[in-house]
């Protein structure tokens, strides 16, 4: 029994020591060569990488009809000669439903009205550029005898980021 | 003789008790270093996971009394949500334990959840390969596992990005589809 004890011991330890070896493989320094002159390169591969912000709300009352909200994009790293675009689209195209009465409302940015023309960029950002925004300006025609139901309408924006 | 087989017997049996040990704490060590992310990872079966509320992120409330509706909740002073770029992916052949980086930005502390969905874009629609539970801000999903293995090639996919409110009724608001390039090799 301790002979077998003893050889599996060994093994183990045989094993352990091959990891380390394995390990110390790629950087031997020999007297033959301690004295040879070496050369390293070092790089850095910068991963894309961006933030936006986008409003998680745009909330209309009666009192207020017309909301100004900001689309941000900041820390922006991509490729040279790459561009970084943000659409926007509409789930119910650009009106807020209450089961099937609905309440129009406009978006535009840059004089550009993106609800008559769908998939329209609303923020284009080129590469160097570090941070970019746009204000997005909401507007609905609020009139209660165009809303047949009292209640919450409702729709809901998906902001589409693209870097090409 | 009796007392000498005892004596064996007993140092026969450290033996054994010692070299099971051994071997147990080799098997312990080869299982930690095979599978060290399993634990890097969010629990996909938290509990966390949003409530269906239908509720918007553009939203109007026509209220039928005289007062008109100048009482409901204006969320128009959120400072917005944030969301992580997210670039090109790139999974092993057939393989469904892959890696990602889904990342819920430091900056949401307090304000949204999100969840994040892998779609494959295809000639009409899409294909979800994985979606995730929600995800706290400043915390990162960062290997997945998806429904099935993708043969090898690039493949035109999006990340769905989904924020909710941290409220009572985990309110979806407007949310993001991020563009990227699958890479299968």
């Amino acid at each position: 029994m301790k002979k077998l004890l003893s050889v599996i011991i060994s093994a183990i330890m045989i094993v352990m020591i091959s990891i380390t070896s394995f390990a110390a493989e790629n950087s031997v320094i020999t007297q033959d060569n301690i004295e040879k002159k070496g050369s390293i390169t070092v790089d850095y591969n910068m991963k894309e990488s961006y933030t936006v912000t986008i409003p998680a709300s745009i909330s209309f009352t009666d009192t207020q009809k017309t909301v100004e909200r900001a689309l941000q994009v900041e820390d922006i790293a991509i490729k040279e000669g790459s561009s970084l675009r943000v659409n926007v689209s509409s789930m119910n195209n650009f009106k807020m439903k209450n089961n099937d009465a609905e309440i129009d409302y406009s978006l535009v940015v840059n004089t550009h009205d993106i609800a008559e023309e769908n998939n329209q960029d609303v923020l284009v950002i080129e590469s160097g550029e570090k941070s970019g925004w746009a204000i997005l300006h909401f507007k609905t025609d609020l009139s209660k005898n165009k809303a047949t139901y009292s209640g919450n309408y409702s729709d809901t924006l998906t902001f589409t980021v693209s870097v090409g | 003789m009796k007392k000498e087989d005892d004596e064996r017997y007993s140092r026969d049996k450290f033996s054994i008790i010692l070299l099971t040990l051994i071997l147990f704490m080799l098997c312990v060590m080869i299982i930690i270093m095979l599978i060290p992310r399993k634990y890097c990872c969010i629990n996909q079966s938290s509990g966390l996971y949003p409530n269906g509320n239908a509720a918007g992120g553009v939203d109007l409330t026509v209220d039928s009394n005289e007062e008109g509706n100048s009482k409901v909740e204006n969320r128009n002073d959120d400072q917005g949500v944030a969301i992580s770029g997210i670039t090109a992916l790139t999974f092993p052949v057939m393989e469904k334990e892959v890696d990602v980086d889904f990342y819920n930005p430091e900056k949401n502390a307090d304000m949204f959840y999100q969840t994040f969905e892998l779609r494959l874009i295809k000639d009409s629609g899409y294909e979800t390969l994985y979606t995730s539970g929600l995800v706290e801000p400043g915390k990162r999903i960062e290997h997945i596992t998806l429904c099935r293995g993708l043969a090898a090639g690039v493949y035109q996919a999006v990340v769905h990005v989904q924020p909710y409110r941290m409220d009572e009724d985990r309110t979806p608001t407007n949310n993001a589809d991020i563009k990227t390039e699958l890479i299968v090799r």
